[in-house]
C-alpha cells in the first residue's frame, strides 16, 4: 500500500512519459491495489458514446458522397486541360505554318521581278569617261581585294 | 467484401466501392469524432473531411495495415487539429474580449466561439485521453495499436490511458460518495 502511494507520488512528480510508462508497466499493471484505482472497460463504456446512440448517419453519408462526386468532377475537369493543351499546341503550330506560308507568298508577290541583265550592270563597274575642269581626265579604278569598295581616282591631264 | 478488397477496387478506379467503405465506417467514425470533439456538428464536419482525405490519399494507404486504424488516425488528427484551432481562436477571442470589454457584443458572440462541450464527465479528460479511452474501451485496441492510431509510442498511449482510467474512476468514486 505504501509502495503504491510512492509510485503514485513518483508518477505525479515526474511528468516524463517514459518514466511514467516504466512505473505503469512495472508496478501498476501488476498491482491489484493500483488496478482497483483505474476504471475498467465496463466502467468506462457508459461514459462514451456508443454507435447506436449516434443516431442516423444518413445525412453524413449523403454529404460525403456528394462531396466525393464533386471531387471526382473536379478531377475530371483537372484532366481536361491536357487535351485542351494538346489542341492549343496543334492550333498554334498550324497558325505558325499558315503565317510562314503567307509570308513566303507575300514576299514573292511584293519583291520586284529582276530583269535579266540587271545583275550584270551591278556586277560590272564601268566608267565611260571622266572630265575634270571640263577637260578629259585620266581615271584609275582601284578595287581592294576582298572588299566591295571601289575607289575611282581621277587626274587632270596636263 | 473485406476492407482490403474494397480499397483495391477503389484503387483500380471503381470509385463506387468507396461509398461502401463510407457506409461501413460512418457510424464508427462519428462515434470516435463525437468522443473527441463532444458535439455532433463538429464531428460531422471532421468525418466528412476525414473520408475525403482518405479517398484522396488512398494510394498512400499500406494494404498490409488495417484500414479502420488508418481511418481512425485521420479522424483523430483532424479532430485534434480542429480542437487546437478552436482553442487558439478561443484564447485570442478571450484576449480581445478582455481588451475591448464590449460586454453586450461579447455575450452574443461567445456562443458562436464556444469550445466544444463534451458531455458529462468526458470534459474532465483531455482530447487525447478521450480518444485513447474510446479506442481502448469501445474498439478494444491495445496500447500499441492506440499508439499506431495516434501516431505516438505505445508507452505514451499507455500513460494517456492510465490517466483517463484514473480520472474516470475518481469521478465514479466521487459520485458514489455523494450518493
Amino acid at each position: 500500500m505504501f509502495r503504491c502511494k510512492v509510485i503514485d507520488f513518483l508518477i505525479k512528480t515526474f511528468p516524463l512519459k517514459v518514466w511514467q510508462d516504466f512505473l505503469i508497466r512495472h508496478h501498476i499493471q501488476k498491482c491489484p491495489v493500483c488496478q482497483a484505482q483505474l476504471a475498467s472497460v465496463e466502467e468506462a463504456k457508459p461514459f462514451l458514446i456508443q454507435e447506436d446512440e449516434v443516431g442516423s448517419t444518413d445525412r453524413l453519408g449523403f454529404a460525403i458522397k456528394a462531396r466525393l462526386s464533386e471531387k471526382r468532377g473536379e478531377k475530371r475537369i483537372a484532366h481536361r486541360p491536357r487535351p485542351r493543351m494538346r489542341w492549343a499546341w496543334t492550333a498554334g503550330i498550324a497558325a505558325l505554318i499558315a503565317a510562314a506560308v503567307l509570308g513566303v507568298w507575300l514576299y514573292t508577290i511584293l519583291t520586284p521581278v529582276k530583269v535579266p541583265g540587271d545583275e550584270d550592270l551591278v556586277e560590272r563597274f564601268q566608267i565611260n569617261y571622266i572630265r575634270v575642269e571640263n577637260k578629259p581626265a585620266h581615271a584609275y579604278v582601284y578595287w581592294p581585294q576582298g572588299t566591295e569598295m571601289i575607289i575611282v581616282w581621277a587626274e587632270k591631264t596636263i | 467484401m473485406n476492407d482490403k478488397q474494397l480499397v483495391t477496387s477503389c484503387l483500380r478506379g471503381d470509385v463506387e466501392e468507396f461509398h461502401k467503405i463510407v457506409d461501413k465506417y460512418k457510424g464508427k467514425a462519428m462515434t470516435l469524432a463525437i468522443s473527441i470533439l463532444g458535439n455532433r456538428e463538429d464531428a460531422e464536419d471532421a468525418c466528412q473531411d476525414a473520408f475525403l482525405h482518405a479517398y484522396s490519399n488512398l494510394q498512400r494507404f499500406d494494404l498490409q495495415r488495417s484500414f479502420r486504424s488508418w481511418l481512425y488516425t485521420i479522424i483523430c488528427n483532424l479532430c485534434l487539429d480542429q480542437l487546437r484551432k478552436k482553442q487558439r481562436f478561443y484564447r485570442f477571442f478571450k484576449k480581445m474580449k478582455r481588451e475591448s470589454s464590449l460586454s453586450d457584443k461579447a455575450g452574443t458572440s461567445s456562443q458562436s466561439t464556444r469550445l466544444p462541450i463534451t458531455q458529462g464527465v468526458l470534459k474532465e479528460l483531455s482530447s487525447r485521453e478521450r480518444a485513447v479511452l474510446f479506442l481502448w474501451a469501445v474498439e478494444g485496441y491495445t496500447s500499441h495499436e492506440i499508439g499506431d492510431v495516434l501516431q505516438c509510442s505505445g508507452s505514451t498511449a499507455r500513460v494517456h490511458l492510465f490517466k483517463a482510467r484514473k480520472k474516470i474512476k475518481a469521478i465514479l468514486e466521487k459520485e458514489n460518495v455523494s450518493m
